[in-house]
C-alpha cells in the first residue's frame, strides 16, 4: 500500500504544474482526408505560442485560444501540415492528408495508445487486417507466420481446428507459457489449448486447438506486434512473451451505405504423402501361408514384409465377408499405389461476411457476420464458426464518449480425427504410415460395417474370427467414433470516457472474455477398445476492471509530454467438468455419461485467480528528435504466497531520430533506439499448499493420495530483464528501408514445477529457480524498387531474425529438466538451448559424426549408443519473403516464409520402415540384389559406416532386421527441420472506381487466392517438416501426422 | 481547476486502493479441488491398491515364463533393461508414510487416531512398506530406503546396500508386530478388513519370507511360529468387478490378447498330470491345452494364430482374482525348505504345500494324492532344491514377483532362457535405474553401482550372489 500512495503521490506532482487560465476554448475533430477516419495524436498549436494540444482517440481536440482567435497549427508527422485561421468558431473540424515528403507512421502500442512509430524506443511492427484475412486460414495464429521478424509460427494444417503455436522472441519460460498474449481493442484473449501433454507429444488423443482461433479475421483492423517486455511491460505479468495488439474495425463518419460483402471459396487437398514402395504387401515373410489349401494374406500383421505383390491370386480379408462381391474367392495380390492418396479428401473451405459501418460526427457504429466452414482432407471433419462483432461509439455530450465493442463467437468442430500415434481413439494416419499393408484397396474398406453393425477391417483375427485385431477399419474409426466440439465465446468490452479538461482524459472500461467450451469423445460399441464416452465442458472467464487516466500537453513544437496512469484489476476463474465413462456403455453406442456400466471418472476442477495492478508512464519528446519513455507498474498475484505476492518493475526506453540533425536527402530517417525492461510474473493457482488428491474410490472405501508434486509455501515471483537496441534508417523518400533490433532477455527465478527423484515420495517440486536467457537479432528490410501509382509497381519485404536460446542455469544441482518424452526426450538442459533432444544414437568412429563413420557391428547392424544429447526443436534462425506486385489494379501477392534448423523427432518413418511400408526399404543392393531377399542369396542391406578399427562394413545383415533394429537408434529419425514454403499466393483485380459511378458500388475485388502452396525446400522425407500437436511447450514431435494441407480458391470483395 | 484535479486525484487513489487490496487472496488461492486434511484410512485404502498396481507381475510371469507373449515378444526376449521404481515411491510408498507421520506428529495424531489407535496405523504402514520395499529392491538390488520418502529434506537420497536394507526389514517387522494391538483395529483395510491379529500373522510370515531370501534360517523359522495358521489367513487383495478395482489381467483381455500360457508351464505340468492345468490355462479352439512358444521372434510368434494357443484360464484373469501377496501354501513351502536345512524331514510340510496350493486353485482333493505321488514329484531331501523351486514356481502361479526372486535364488526350475533373446541375453536377474534416476540422483547411482555391478539385467541381487 505504501508503494502505491508513493506512485500516486509522483504523479500528482506532474499534474499539478498544468493548471492554467483560460480565456475561451475551440474543439473539433481531425480525419483523414483519404477515407474519413479519425486522426488521434495529431498536434493542434495555436500559432506562435507555445498553447497546444493532441488530438485523442477519436480525433478529437480542445483547446484554451485566445479571445481574437489566431491561427490553429494542424501537425503530424506523415501527414500535410495545415493552418487555418480559427475566426470566431467554436468549432473547427479539419481534414488531413498524407504528406509523401513526410514520413512517420502512427502504430498502436500498449493499452490501445497510438503513438507515431518514431517515438518509440522499441521495436514494433504492425500489420494491415488484410494481412490476415486475404489469404485466410481457419487459425489467425497461422497467418501470423513469415510476416513478422522474431516470430515463429509452427501450425498443424492437417487437422480441421488444429493448433497454431505464436513464439516471439524465444523460450522464456521453462515450464510455463511462452505464447504472447493476445488482446483485442485491449481486451485480454485466452489463448489456452487443452490438449493433453500425452497428446501433445504426439502419443495419442486429439488436437482441439488453440482458443486464440476464435478471432475472426474479418473484423480486424490492424495488428500491432508488441516484441516483448520492452514495448509491452504496461501489460504487465503477461507482457514478457510479447503482445498481439488487435484493433478490430470500427465505423466511420462516412457517407454512401458502408456495406460490405465478402466472399471466398477455397478447396484444400493433401499435400505430402509419404513415399510408399510398392513391391511387397502385408505380413513377415515373402510367402503365403495355405489355409484349406488356398493361400492367404497374413491379416493379423500389420507390416510389410510380406510377398511380393505380383498378382498371385489369395484370399484377401474381403472374401471372407460375406457381404462382399468377392466373398470365397481368390483375388489377385497385387500393388494399389494410390491407396492412401485415395483415402484423403477435397475438404472445402467457404467464408462469408457481411459487414455495416457508419457514423455520423457523435456515433459510429459497425456490425459485422462471418460464416467460416471447413471441411478436412480426413474425412468426416469439419469446422463452423459464426461470428458477430459489434464496435459503437457515441459522444454523449462534450465531455463523454461511451464505447462498446462485442464479439461472439460459435465454433462447431465436429468429427475431429485421432492424432499421434494413437491411443482408444485410433489415428488412421498412423495405420496407413506405420502399421499397414500396402497392398490393401480403399475401395473395398470404403464399406466399413457389415449389415448387422460390426467393424468390416483388414486386419482381423482369423479367418473364422472377423473380430479387429489392433486396426479397425479407417471409415469405421472417424465416422463410428468421432470427436467433437464446441464452443460459444463473447469478448468485448463497455467504456465510459471523460474528458476533464483539454489533453486530459479519464477513461474506465470493463472487460470480459468468457467462453464455454465442449467437447465429446466417443468409442463405438464394436470397436477394438471398449466403448465409451467422455463429455468435458470447460467454463473460462476473465474480466478486467481498468482504469487510465492519460495526459497529453505540447510546449510549441519543443516539448512533448504524455502521461498515463492506470489501475487494473484482473479476474480470472476457469472450471472444468469432465466426465467419462467406465467399463462400457450399458447400450450401445448410446454416448451418454449415464451409460457408464460402472462408476463414471468424473473430474471437478475449479481454479480462481486475481492480479491487480497499478501503473504509470510518462513519455518526454523534444523537438521530435529525442524521446524517453518511462513505466513503472506494481502487480499483487493471489498466486503467490502472501509475504510475497506483491511485485514492482519498472521499464525505460528511449530514441534519438538522428535523420532530424542531418541535411541530405539520401537519408529519410535515421533513428536509434535503446530499451530496458523488467517484467515481473506470478505463477499457476493452487502451487502454495499441501492437499490431497482424490482417487476413484474403492467400493464403499473413499481412496485419497498424497499428490505427486510438492507445493512450495515459499514462492516468489518470476523475473524477466529484457535489453533492446535498434536501428531504423530509410533511404530515398522511403523507397528502402530496414530495421534492426538487438536484444538480450534474461528469466530469473522462475517458478518451476521441478523433477526430484521419486524416491523422495514425490516426483516434482515447486521452486524458484534458473537462469534462461535469449539474445537475437531482428532485420526487417523494405524496398520499393518501382513505385508508379498509376503503373507498375513492385514492394518487397524481407523479415529475418535468429534467436539463441539458453539454459544457463536449474536449480542448484540440478543440470536437466525434462519437458515431456515420447521415446526420445525434449530437455532444458544446462549449457544446451531449451528444447534439446537426448535419446538413443549410433556410436560413432574416433568421434567423426558422419553417416560414414557410424560403427556397424559383426552382425551388420549399427551399434548404439544411449542417452546422446542431439540439437534442440528451436530454429536456427526464420523469416518470410514477401512481394508485391501491381499494375492498373492488378495485384500479385506472394510470400515465401522459412525456418533453418530446428530438431524434428518423426515416428512416421521410424515405424514407416520398421513396417517396410516406406519406398527406402526397397530397391537393390550394391550387388544389384533386392534388399529383401535373404543375405545368403546375395540380398540384405548393407549398413554405410566402420566395423571396429574403422574399416567399412562388409556385412550383410538381412532386410528386415536392418530396418527393425534402427528403430532404437532414434538418432536416425532425427530430421533437421529446415524449410523453406511458398505458403501465400493472391492475385487479385480491383476493377476501375469508375464503372461505378452512378452506381450503389464503391468497389470490387476479385482475388485467386493460395495458402501452403508447396514446400520448396525440405530435409525430412515423407512428412512435412513443420509439426504441431498442441500450442505448449511440447514440441517437435511428428507421429502420424495428418497430412498438410495445400488451399487454392477464390475470393471476392464488394463495398456499397 | 484545483477541483478537478483533486477531483482526477480522489478517483485515481480510489482506484489505486481498490486495486492493492489483496485481503481476499489467501481465500482465493484456497485449491477447491483437494482437500488439505482426509482420514487417514483414505490413504491406506489407496496405499494398498496402489501397491498391487506396480507390482510388475505381468512382466516377471513372463521373465519366469508362467506366461508368454503372442506377437509382441519384446518383454520375453528381454529388450528392455531400464524399469521405473518411480511408481512404488510416489504412489503407495508415499501414502504409507504419510499415515506413519500423520500418527506421530504430535500436532496431528490425535486427529489421525479416527482411523484406528496411532499404533496400529503405524504397524500396518511399516509392513506394507517393507513388504514394498522387497519387491523394489528384488528388482533393481540398491535402492534409496533409509534417506528416501523425505519428501524437501532430501531431494537426492542415498542409495543403501541390499544387506542394510533387509536388516531393517526385520526390524521393522519385529517391531511391527510387537506394537499391534490386537484389541483394536484400523479403517481403510481392504486386505483383512482392520482384523489386527491377521496383520500380526501376516507381519511375521513376511518375516520368514525376508529373513529366508537372505539365509538367515533362524530368523525365519522362528517367525513362522506367528505365522499363518491356515489359508483363511491369505494376504490377498479382493479386487471388486468394476472397472476401477477390476483385475489388472482382466482389463488387459477385454480390450487385448498379449499374454499366452507359456509352453513351458504347459510342458511342465503336461509332464507331471498337474490337475491346476486346466485352471491355469484355458483350451485352444480345438480343446486342447497348448502353450504358447516362449521368447520366439515377433514374426514368429505374430504367425501363430490364437485360436491354436492357451490363455490363462477365467481362475486367473476374472474381474475379481484377488491379487496374491502371500499364501498360506507359500508360507509353508518356506517351512518345508527351513525344515530340511534343519536336517529335519520336510516330506509332510512339502506335501502339505503343494495340498494347499491345489486348494487354493479349487482342485479336487481326490486329485491330490495322484499328483503327490508322481516320480517327478515326491519328495526326495537328496533333491530338495529343485523339488521346492519347482513346486513353489508352480505354486507361484499369478504371483510373478515372489516367483522371479525364489527362482533366482534357488535356480530352479531350470529354465532355458528366450530362444530369441536379444542381443543372446540370459533370462534377466535385475531391472536397470531409469535415465531419470540418473538425471536426478546421478552421484548417488553411480556409488550404488560402484558396489553391486553394472547397472545391467545379469547383475545378481546381493543375496542371489
Amino acid at each position: 500500500m505504501r508503494k502505491v500512495l508513493l506512485m500516486v503521490s509522483v504523479f500528482s506532482v506532474l499534474f499539478a504544474g498544468f493548471a492554467m487560465a483560460q480565456e475561451r476554448t475551440i474543439s473539433g475533430t481531425v480525419t483523414s482526408a483519404e477515407d474519413g477516419s479519425s486522426l488521434p495524436g495529431v498536434n493542434v498549436v495555436v500559432k506562435g505560442t507555445t498553447n497546444g494540444t493532441v488530438t485523442d482517440i477519436d480525433g478529437s481536440y480542445r483547446l484554451t485560444v485566445p479571445q481574437e482567435g489566431g491561427i490553429l497549427v494542424f501537425s503530424f508527422i506523415g501527414l500535410q501540415s495545415t493552418e487555418i485561421e480559427i475566426g470566431t468558431r467554436d468549432v473547427l473540424d479539419v481534414q488531413m492528408s498524407a504528406d509523401v515528403q513526410q514520413l512517420g507512421e502512427v502504430v498502436v502500442t500498449a493499452l490501445g495508445i497510438s503513438r507515431e512509430k518514431r517515438s518509440l524506443g522499441y521495436s514494433v511492427q504492425e500489420l494491415q487486417g488484410d494481412a490476415v484475412s486475404a489469404v485466410k486460414d481457419g487459425n489467425i495464429v497461422s497467418s501470423l507466420g513469415g510476416k513478422i521478424a522474431g516470430v515463429q509460427v509452427t501450425s498443424n494444417t492437417g487437422t480441421v481446428g488444429g493448433s497454431s503455436r505464436i513464439i516471439i522472441r524465444g523460450i522464456n519460460s521453462i515450464s510455463g507459457n511462452n505464447q504472447p498474449l493476445f488482446v483485442v481493442d485491449g481486451t485480454p484473449i485466452d489463448n489456452s489449448n487443452f490438449n493433453s501433454a500425452y497428446a501433445q507429444t504426439g502419443g495419442g488423443g486429439t488436437d482441439f486447438g488453440n482458443t486464440a482461433a476464435d478471432i475472426n479475421p474479418e473484423d480486424i483492423e490492424s495488428i500491432s506486434v508488441l516484441k516483448g517486455a520492452n514495448a509491452a511491460a504496461l501489460y504487465g505479468s503477461r507482457a514478457a512473451n510479447g503482445v498481439i495488439v488487435i484493433t478490430t474495425k470500427s465505423g466511420k463518419n462516412r457517407k454512401g451505405l458502408g456495406i460490405s460483402f465478402t466472399t471466398g471459396v477455397t478447396a484444400n487437398n493433401a499435400m505430402i504423402l509419404p513415399d510408399y514402395q510398392n513391391e511387397y504387401g502385408g505380413g513377415y515373410k515373402q510367402t503365403f501361408d495355405l489355409y484349406n489349401g488356398e493361400p492367404v494374406v497374413n491379416y493379423a500383421a500389420d507390416e510389410s514384409w510380406g510377398p511380393r505383390m505380383d498378382g498371385t491370386p489369395v484370399r484377401h480379408w474381403y472374401s471372407w465377408y460375406e457381404d462382399d462381391e468377392d466373398f470365397g474367392r481368390l483375388t489377385p495380390f497385387s500393388p494399389n499405389p494410390n491407396n492412401v492418396k485415395d483415402f484423403y479428401e477435397t475438404g472445402i473451405t467457404t467464408n462469408n461476411n457481411i459487414a455495416l459501418a457508419g457514423g455520423n460526427e457523435s456515433t459510429k457504429f459497425r456490425v459485422s457476420y462471418t460464416n467460416f466452414r471447413q471441411s478436412g482432407v480426413i474425412p468426416n471433419s469439419q469446422l463452423a464458426r459464426n461470428t458477430i462483432a459489434v464496435n459503437a461509439s457515441s459522444k454523449l455530450n462534450e465531455k463523454f464518449t461511451a464505447s462498446i465493442s462485442a464479439n461472439y463467437v460459435n465454433t462447431d468442430n465436429s468429427g475431429i480425427p485421432g492424432q499421434g500415434y494413437g491411443d482408444n481413439q485410433g489415428n488412421v494416419v498412423t495405420s496407413f504410415n506405420q502399421w499397414f499393408q500396402r497392398q490393401l484397396d480403399m475401395d473395398k474398406l470404403r464399406n466399413y460395417k457389415t449389415a448387422d453393425g460390426k467393424d468390416r477391417t483388414w486386419n482381423i483375427k482369423s479367418p473364422t474370427n472377423l473380430d479387429p485385431l489392433y486396426w479397425e477399419n479407417p471409415y469405421w474409426v472417424l465416422y463410428e467414433s468421432p470427436t467433437d466440439l464446441t464452443r460459444e465465446r463473447v469478448f468485448g468490452n463497455v467504456s465510459v470516457a471523460y474528458n476533464i479538461i483539454e489533453g486530459l482524459t479519464v477513461q474506465g472500461w470493463a472487460r470480459t472474455d468468457f467462453y464455454t467450451d465442449r467437447r465429446q469423445e466417443r468409442i463405438a460399441s464394436g470397436s477394438i477398445p471398449q466403448d465409451w464416452y467422455r463429455e468435458s465442458v470447460r467454463q473460462l472467464r476473465e474480466n478486467n476492471f481498468e482504469f487510465l487516466a492519460q495526459y497529453n500537453k505540447n510546449f510549441a513544437n519543443d516539448f512533448s509530454l504524455a502521461v498515463n496512469l492506470g489501475a487494473n484489476s484482473r479476474q480470472q476463474s476457469y472450471h472444468n467438468n469432465t466426465m467419462g465413462t467406465v467399463g462400457g456403455l450399458s447400450v450401445p453406442n448410446f454416448f451418454n455419461v449415464d451409460a457408464s456400466v460402472d462408476r463414471p471418472n468424473i473430474t471437478d476442477f475449479k481454479s480462481r485467480k486475481t492480479v491487480n495492478s497499478v501503473y504509470g508512464s510518462a513519455s518526454f519528446g523534444w523537438r521530435g528528435t529525442v524521446f524517453v519513455d518511462a513505466s513503472l507498474r506494481n502487480d499483487w498475484s493471489s498466486t503467490l504466497p502472501e509475504d510475497n505476492n506483491s511485485y514492482l518493475y519498472p521499464a525505460v526506453t528511449g530514441s534519438f531520430v538522428f535523420s532530424e540533425l542531418l541535411n541530405t536527402s539520401v537519408i529519410s530517417l535515421g533513428k536509434l533506439r535503446a530499451g530496458w525492461s523488467q517484467v515481473g510474473n506470478d505463477t499457476d493457482p493452487y502451487r502454495t499448499g499441501i492437499t490431497y488428491s482424490s482417487q476413484n474410490p474403492y467400493g464403499d472405501k473413499p481412496a485419497f493420495a498424497v499428490p505427486n508434486r510438492l507445493n512450495n509455501p515459499n514462492l516468489k515471483p518470476e523475473l524477466i530483464t529484457s535489453t533492446e537496441f535498434g536501428l531504423e534508417m530509410g533511404f530515398l523518400n522511403q523507397r528502402v528501408g530496414f530495421d534492426f533490433t538487438y536484444y538480450s532477455i534474461e528469466a530469473t527465478d522462475q517458478i518451476l514445477s521441478l523433477d526430484v527423484p521419486s524416491t523422495s515420495g514425490f516426483s516434482t517440486t515447486v521452486v524458484n529457480a534458473g537462469l534462461l536467457t535469449n539474445k537475437g537479432i531482428e532485420l526487417m528490410i523494405t524496398g520499393s524498387p518501382f513505385a508508379n501509382p498509376n503503373g507498375f509497381s513492385w514492394d518487397i519485404g524481407v523479415n529475418w531474425a535468429r534467436n539463441r536460446n539458453e539454459v544457463v542455469e536449474l536449480a542448484e544441482g540440478l543440470d536437466n529438466y525434462l519437458i515431456d518424452s515420447w521415446g526420445p526426450s525434449i530437455n532444458a538442459k544446462v549449457g544446451y538451448p531449451y528444447g534439446t533432444w537426448v535419446t538413443d544414437g549410433f556410436v560413432y568412429y574416433d568421434g567423426i559424426e558422419d553417416d560414414a563413420h557410424r560403427i556397424v557391428g559383426s552382425n551388420g547392424l549399427f551399434e548404439r549408443a544411449t542417452n546422446q544429447t542431439f540439437g534442440s526443436y528451436l530454429p536456427d534462425w526464420t523469416g518470410g519473403v514477401s512481394n508485391t506486385f501491381s499494375y492498373k489494379g492488378i495485384n500479385l501477392y506472394a510470400l515465401i516464409d522459412f525456418q533453418k534448423g530446428g530438431q524434428l523427432y518423426s515416428v512416421s518413418n521410424r515405424y514407416g520402415v520398421y513396417s517396410g511400408l516406406m519406398a527406402e526399404t526397397v530397391g537393390n543392393n550394391a550387388q544389384g540384389n533386392p534388399l529383401r531377399d535373404p543375405v545368403s542369396e546375395g540380398g540384405g542391406v548393407l549398413a554405410e559406416g566402420v566395423d571396429e578399427n574403422g574399416n567399412p562394413n562388409t556385412v550383410y545383415a538381412d532386410a528386415i532386421s536392418y530396418f527393425q533394429h534402427l528403430r532404437t537408434r532414434r538418432e536416425y529419425f532425427l530430421y533437421d527441420a529446415s524449410f523453406v514454403k511458398l505458403r501465400e499466393l493472391k492475385v487479385s483485380y480491383a476493377f476501375p472506381s469508375r464503372w461505378f459511378t452512378n452506381t450503389p458500388f464503391q468497389s470490387l475485388e476479385i482475388a485467386f487466392v493460395g495458402r501452403n502452396l508447396a514446400i520448396l525446400h525440405k530435409n525430412i522425407p515423407n512428412v512435412d517438416p513443420e509439426s504441431a500437436y498442441g500450442s505448449g511447450n511440447i514440441q517437435g514431435f511428428e507421429n502420424g501426422q495428418h497430412p498438410s494441407t495445400r488451399s487454392l480458391g477464390f475470393s471476392l470483395n464488394v463495398k456499397l | 481547476m484545483k477541483k478537478i484535479i483533486l477531483n482526477t486525484l480522489s478517483i485515481l487513489m480510489a482506484a489505486a486502493v481498490m486495486v492493492s487490496c489483496t485481503e481476499n487472496f489467501k481465500e482465493i488461492n484456497e485449491d477447491p479441488n483437494n482437500p488439505t486434511k482426509v482420514p487417514t484410512a483414505y490413504l491406506m485404502t489407496n496405499a494398498q491398491r496402489a501397491i498391487m498396481g506396480q507390482t510388475f507381475y505381468f512382466t516377471t510371469s513372463l521373465y519366469v515364463q508362467h506366461w508368454s507373449e503372442t506377437q509382441y515378444t519384446n518383454t520375453s526376449r528381454y529388450e528392455t533393461a531400464e524399469a521405473s521404481f518411480n511408481g512404488y515411491y510416489t504412489g503407495p510408498l508415499a501414502d504409507l508414510q504419510q499415515i506413519i507421520n500423520l500418527n506421530t506428529d504430535e500436532e496431528t495424531k490425535g486427529e489421525a487416531a479416527a482411523s484406528g489407535s496411532n499404533v496400529n496405523q503405524i504397524a500396518v504402514s511399516n509392513i506394507l512398506k517393507v513388504l514394498t520395499f522387497q519387491y523394489i529392491t528384488d528388482m533393481w538390488g540398491e535402492i534409496p530406503y533409509s534417506e528416501a520418502l523425505s519428501g524437501v529434506d532430501n531431494f537426492t537420497p542415498k542409495y543403501d546396500t541390499q544387506d542394510a536394507i533387509y536388516a531393517d526389514f526385520l526390524v521393522k517387522l519385529t517391531d511391527a508386530a510387537n506394537s499391534i494391538d490386537e484389541s483394536g483395529t484400523i479403517d481403510g483395510d481392504i486386505i483383512y478388513g482392520g482384523d489386527m491379529t491377521k496383520w500380526k500373522k501376516f507381519a511375521n510370515a513376511l518375516k520368514a519370507r525376508v529373513a529366508l531370501r537372505i539365509g538367515d534360517y533362524a530368523t525365519a523359522s522362528a517367525a513362522l511360529a506367528n505365522g499363518f495358521e491356515n489359508a483363511d489367513d491369505n494376504a490377498l487383495f479382493r479386487y471388486l468387478s468394476d472397472a476401477d478395482n477390476d483385475n489388472p489381467m482382466w482389463a488387459h483381455f477385454l480390450t487385448r490378447t498379449d499374454y499366452a500360457v507359456s509352453n513351458t508351464m504347459v510342458d511342465f505340468m503336461n509332464q507331471r498330470n498337474d490337475p491346476r492345468l486346466a485352471i491355469y490355462a484355458d483350451p485352444n479352439a480345438a480343446g486342447v491345452i497348448r502353450g504358447m512358444p516362449y521368447g520366439v521372434t515377433a514374426a514368429e510368434a505374430g504367425s501363430i494364430v490364437n485360436d491354436s494357443i492357451s490363455f490363462p484360464g477365467a481362475a486367473a484373469r476374472s474381474a475379481t482374482t484377488p491379487g496374491v501377496i502371500m499364501t498360506y501354501a507359500e508360507q509353508l513351502f518356506i517351512q518345508a525348505e527351513l525344515e530340511q536345512r534343519a536336517g529335519t524331514d520336510a516330506t509332510a510340510t512339502y506335501n502339505a504345500a503343494i495340498t494347499a496350493s491345489m486348494e487354493y486353485w479349487g482342485v479336487d482333493a481326490a486329485d491330490i494324492p495322484a499328483y503327490l505321488a508322481h516320480a517327478d514329484v515326491a519328495y526326495d531331501p537328496a533333491k530338495f532344491e529343485q523339488l521346492i523351486g519347482e513346486q513353489k514356481w508352480a505354486a507361484l502361479y499369478t504371483n510373478g514377483h515372489e516367483a522371479w526372486a525364489e527362482w533366482r535364488r534357488l535356480d530352479w526350475p531350470a529354465l532355458t532362457p528366450a530362444p530369441a533373446a536379444v542381443e543372446g541375453r540370459a533370462i534377466p536377474r535385475r531391472r536397470a535405474y531409469t535415465q531419470r534416476e540418473y538425471d536426478l540422483n546421478g552421484s548417488n547411482i553411480d556409488e550404488a553401482i560402484a558396489r553391486q555391478g553394472a547397472d545391467l539385467m545379469d547383475t545378481r541381487m546381493w543375496w542371489d550372489k
